[in-house]
């Protein structure tokens, strides 16, 4: 029994297993390669990176999982950078409360359009999102035009900097965040229904499940996490600017993908997608250990996310050959 | 009609009302004026060919679709414009015809659906595991563990899950569309077990079914529907297997229309051990003229085997011999086949037969587009020409041929698909379900047509799910059951009863 | 006299009928033009103006490739992308003093190849269209910078002449444009291949069936996508007279939005050549004002995002009554 129930885990974490062996090579390899990759240094700068980008994911994986797609989140995440900068830049008493609340805030907005757009207008995902991604982008430009601002505010500097028990606390502000994330898909009703949309709309609309109020609290989701991870970005980086994240749009959908989430939907986890996101951060690392140009670490970034869709592809001899 | 609702109304208490509801989609009534009482305790048996509306019927009462008109009372009460979590939530759970099944989920998630159990916010997969295994052992899948995914399960058991996730929803009216379909005997004996136990409790269930042992089985009441109006109802101890009949079909069954003995031509295709992961070392050939009628129940493989032999779908081994000794290995493609002369109408008319939003003309002209072109340019004049011919000659009804196929009704429709394969001049036709969805005036229309290949020496595979169809039609039935051949017939060497038998595995008592 | 009226009346009635979208484009496109008029004097003035068909050229270009590939159902983001490795692809030869037809025909050849794999993701290896061209476009992009970070100026005659110079009285490039468009136009209109096109877009399982070769339909599309995409950047090249590696960087989105506005189905299967020019020449007006009313480089990725779900939203909102009518 215990074998079997063995067995039935290996099976249905197939992907999950695969991305972390392939995490622990790449680990083990550049721990072997650069002298400079286990420093705690280098180290910590991985996990920055890891602390916002680990937020962001964890929102494009619940649309993910819905059989959906959420490209804005990074224009979101920027739209919250800018506003909250601005607020912070006012000094007014509390005004790092404000700032993080509002940078929250403006995410969830965020989703919500697209949420609403998506499940009223009935514009595929996709489109809404890119179309959205340049709107929330550029009201971001707008705002300030191309300005950044620097934030010096202590509230934003322990997060950004402090530590706790020796992690720092930007990534124990992800940790919580994340396991929050997984849990809510694992242990409630709504992360069971994303999943059931996911893996059969029609049918999970048939069996009672309220489809459009499930996708608009799952894009929504999404931009608050947005919000949030930009809260982490500006601590982190200590400015405010519009173009905070531009470029890096596709880093989610490449994360989760090689997670093991279909883009069809319906399968998935989140620890594989938080390994997903830690193959690629490290996967970066390694490229600027390695001395590779920026452009060449793009033109890779392009390469493993076409290779992981590809590779997560499956072919079905029902399937016609269209 | 009255004194049977006057009767029932004594009875038993009526849990469901629907008056006088109608329905239209592009081209096609649906239903008209259809009523339909259900009482505590009861089960309906709603009988009728495909297309007779029972399932658009019962989607009405799902809250998927939305009548034109007419009313339903449920306890006594209107309801009006619910969607199906609604409906879920009033009582009302559907077991649908399509497996509506969530293939990357648990067998519990899918059992419990919308309806996880909780503690606090939070589910509770403990209580879960206990919940699904009990659902499972009402449906005799208890051994099964309840976090096994459902899309690695056989059809079947696919099935029976659909059918445990209405039981535990607590449901007032549990409704069936054709839940036997894929299951063997001992299943159906389950499922008739658990329907009993439902209505003893007070449930009361609609049954959707070809079946009329079934009807006769488990039913109180049958309801007929034919184009989609009321036929009649009767109290089962009232009525004989061959009233309903003559109800569903609206008049004996044409005998004329069989196709008068022919002698055959050359083999015009040869399928050679063909097999797939599903379909086993399948052999058969085919004469010029005649018709070789599959048959099978759901999921037996008719559909696949078709699709193999035209290269749709690919398969492992074995050979196909097209008209003209073309081989066709696993590599045939749809083109490929059409240039060697098989012509393939699909099952799904809508999903793989026609471009719904494009024109008549579009659609005539689809698979013989390279005949119109004259200097690497289409002629619109050529092709107009034709169209407007095949529109003529199958007395298609269209107001224009520029008019969009997405207007037209289902036998209008379907005689545009004839018209797109006979323009490919093929020696071979494959056709799947012919005739579904399709009125009875222009089924036989279909069936003149189908005569007419024939006639002039094309050979004909056949795969309907309706028997009496398959037997009409066919100088020759191949019966297949999970995949494998069971048995051939010749016309005039067999009963129903011999067909029947084969296609549930001949074994199986 | 009044019935041949009353005639003409219900010709012109069904006319609009049958081309809602291209005739209300049409009028969206005039008061644009009106309003791009009051706005400012220099709108009509005939740099502005020669700068508006400088840009409706190689966007047009650009766009009538586009509407191949999504007549067919699919997508392609990657246009601008590879109009940016063209554009660097010219300044490197430039710079390196290959001849002209060299410097042009490998251009053109790179966007041929680019476009080529776009179509082996889709059409061979099942990527959806919209992710496997944003994978492709984030490549592209790093290759533009890869192949000089830095801007490269380009002088060479025959470019000039492309660039500058007219031809009966109508300057180079937009005959260039003319040429294209009619072919793409034609074929897509009357030819066997533009047939296959349509109705792989409408329906590609009943297409397949019926025996198209859709996936042979799809990597043609997506190569003269890619093809039109390179021309466009050799016009871009030769009208600036440099290449710089951010060449069409925050234009993504204008192809794919001018075809959405001129009347293409997302769904694919429907769509005209005409349609799509006007879509072409709304986008780069509303550009143009936008750039009169010194409004910042931002309001125009505004303006892209906002133009692309305004415009669907009224097509689902138009479909939608159409429905019920």
């Amino acid at each position: 029994m215990k074998n079997a129930d063995l067995k039935r885990f290996a099976k249905q974490n197939k992907s999950e297993i695969g991305v972390f062996a392939l995490l622990v090579i790449l680990f083990v390899g550049t721990a072997l390669a650069s002298d400079i990759f286990l420093t705690y240094q280098n180290i910590s700068s991985i996990c920055s990176g890891l602390s916002y980008y680990g937020i962001i994911v964890a929102g494009a994986g619940i649309v993910m999982i819905m059989g959906g797609l959420d490209l804005s989140q990074m224009s979101a995440m920027a739209m919250g950078v800018v506003l909250g900068g601005q607020v912070l830049l006012t000094e007014i008493p509390g005004a790092p409360v404000y700032a993080i609340l509002l940078q929250i805030a403006v995410g969830t907005v965020c989703g919500l359009i697209n949420g609403l757009i998506i499940s009223y207008v009935k514009i595929p995902p996709m489109i809404t999102t890119i179309g959205t991604q340049y709107i929330y982008r550029a009201i971001a430009f707008i705002v300030v035009g191309s300005q950044s601002f620097w934030i010096d505010n202590k509230v934003y500097k322990t997060m950004g900097f402090g530590s706790f028990l020796g992690i720092p606390i930007l990534l124990w502000i992800m940790l919580v965040t994340f396991i929050i994330v997984a849990l809510i898909m694992r242990y409630t009703q709504f992360g069971q229904n994303v999943y059931a949309i996911g893996s059969n709309e029609q049918a999970a609309k048939l069996s009672g499940i309220n489809i459009i109020k499930t996708k608009i609290t799952a894009y929504t989701l999404s931009g608050s996490l947005a919000g949030l991870a930009g809260v982490l970005w500006m601590a982190q980086l200590s400015a405010s600017k519009p173009s905070a994240g531009q470029g890096q749009e596709m880093l989610p959908l490449a994360a989760v993908v090689i997670g093991g989430v279909a883009l069809t939907g319906g399968k998935g986890k989140h620890i594989g997608i938080m390994f997903g996101i830690m193959l690629l951060m490290l996967l970066a690392n390694t490229m600027t250990l390695m001395h590779l140009n920026t452009y060449l670490q793009q033109l890779c970034q392009g390469l493993i996310l076409i290779i992981a869709v590809v590779a997560g592809i499956k072919k079905d001899r029902r399937q016609l050959d269209i | 009609m009255s004194i049977i609702e006057s009767e029932t109304k004594d009875m038993q208490e009526i849990i469901l009302e629907m008056k006088n509801i109608s329905k239209a989609f592009p081209g096609v009534q649906a239903l008209n004026n259809v009523s339909l009482t259900l009482g505590k305790g009861e089960v309906l048996a709603l009988i009728g060919e495909n297309g007779a509306g029972k399932s658009t019927l019962m989607k009405i009462l799902s809250g998927a679709y939305r009548q034109d008109s007419g009313e339903i009372f449920f306890k006594g009460e209107p309801l009006k414009d619910y969607s199906p979590a609604q409906a879920i939530a009033k009582g009302i759970s559907i077991i649908y015809q399509e497996l509506n099944d969530l293939p990357e989920l648990t067998i519990a998630s899918n059992i419990f659906t919308g309806n996880l159990p909780r503690k606090g916010p939070f589910i509770d997969y403990k209580q879960l595991k206990l919940d699904s295994i009990e659902a499972q052992k009402l449906v005799g899948l208890g051994d099964l563990h309840p976090f096994e995914r459902v899309g690695e399960l056989k059809v079947a058991q696919k099935q029976l899950i659909e059918i445990a996730r209405s039981f535990v929803r607590d449901a007032d009216i549990i409704v069936m569309d054709e839940p036997t379909a894929t299951l063997t005997n001992t299943e159906i004996d389950v499922l008739y077990k658990i329907i009993r136990e439902f209505t003893a409790k007070g449930g009361s269930v609609i049954i959707i079914t070809h079946k009329l042992e079934e009807v006769f089985e488990i039913a109180n009441r049958a309801m007929v529907l034919r184009d989609g109006c009321n036929v009649g109802e009767w109290a089962i101890k009232d009525v004989t297997k061959d009233q309903l009949v003559q109800a569903m079909v609206g008049r004996e069954l044409n005998r004329d229309n069989a196709l008068a003995p022919r002698d055959f031509g050359q083999v015009a295709l040869k399928v050679e051990n063909l097999s797939t992961d599903f379909l086993k070392d399948i052999s058969f050939e085919l004469r010029e003229g005649e018709v070789l009628g599959l048959y099978g129940l759901v999921g037996s493989g008719c559909d696949v085997l078709t699709r193999c032999v035209y290269g749709a779908e690919k398969f492992d081994t074995g050979t196909v011999t097209l008209p003209g000794g073309c081989v066709g290995l696993s590599k045939v493609t749809p083109g490929k086949s059409l240039e060697a002369g098989v012509a393939f109408v699909p099952s799904e008319r809508k999903m793989e037969g026609l471009l719904l939003d494009q024109s008549v003309r579009i659609n005539t002209t689809l698979s013989s587009i390279k005949d119109f072109v004259k200097n690497f340019v289409i002629s619109f004049s050529k092709e107009r020409e034709n169209a407007q011919q095949w529109v003529e000659t199958l007395a298609t009804k269209t107001p224009t041929i520029e008019t969009e196929v997405n207007s037209l009704s289902g036998g209008n429709q379907q005689k545009v698909v004839f018209a797109k394969v006979m323009n490919t001049n093929p020696k071979v036709l494959i056709l799947n379900e012919p005739t579904r969805g399709i009125d009875v005036g222009a089924k036989a229309e279909i069936y003149h047509i189908i005569e007419d290949f024939c006639k002039k020496g094309v050979a004909i595979l056949l795969v309907s799910s309706e028997m009496p169809e398959t037997m009409l039609l066919s100088d020759r039935i191949i019966t297949l059951c999970d995949g494998a051949v069971t048995g051939e017939f010749v016309r005039g060497q067999y009963t129903q009863y011999d067909i029947l038998h084969a296609v549930i595995g001949g074994d199986e008592k | 006299m009044s019935t041949t009226n009353s005639k003409k009346n219900q010709n012109l009635k069904s006319f609009l009928l049958a081309n809602t979208s291209e005739v209300s484009i049409f009028i969206l496109l005039i008061i644009l033009i009106v309003v791009g008029s009051l706005i400012s004097p220099f709108f009509l003035n005939s740099n502005n103006l020669s700068g508006i068909s400088v840009k409706f050229s190689y966007y047009g270009i650009a766009a009538a490739g586009c509407m191949m590939v999504m007549i067919l159902g699919g997508i392609d983001i990657s246009q601008m992308c590879v109009l940016g490795v063209t554009v660097m692809l010219c300044g490197v030869m430039d710079r390196a003093e290959f001849c002209a037809a060299a410097m042009i025909g490998l251009s053109l050849l790179f966007g041929i190849a680019a476009g080529f794999i776009n179509g082996i993701l889709v059409a061979k290896l099942k990527v959806m269209p919209m992710i496997a061209t944003i994978g492709t476009s984030f490549a592209w992009r790093a290759v533009a910078y890869l192949v000089s970070p830095t801007p490269i100026s380009i002088s060479n005659d025959f470019m000039d002449v492309i660039g500058y110079e007219k031809l009966l009285g109508i300057p180079v490039l937009l005959w260039i444009f003319f040429v294209v468009i009619v072919v793409i136009g034609f074929v897509s209109a009357f030819t066997p291949f533009g047939r296959k096109v349509h109705v792989a877009g409408s329906n590609a399982s009943t297409s397949y069936l019926s025996g198209i070769n859709v996936v042979r339909t799809k990597m043609i599309a997506y190569t003269i996508s890619g093809f039109t995409a390179a021309l466009a950047g050799i016009i871009w090249a030769a009208q600036l007279s440099s290449a710089y590696p951010n060449a069409g960087v925050g234009y993504d989105l204008l192809p794919i939005a001018s075809c959405v506005i001129g009347g293409v189905a997302l769904e694919g299967g429907k769509g005209s050549l005409v349609g799509v020019l006007i879509g072409v020449l709304v986008m780069v007006v509303l550009q143009n004002i936008m750039t009169l009313l010194s409004l910042g480089q931002y309001y125009q990725l505004l303006c892209q995002g906002v133009v692309l779900i305004l415009s669907l939203a009224l097509r689902g909102a138009i479909n939608k009554r159409k429905q019920r009518a």
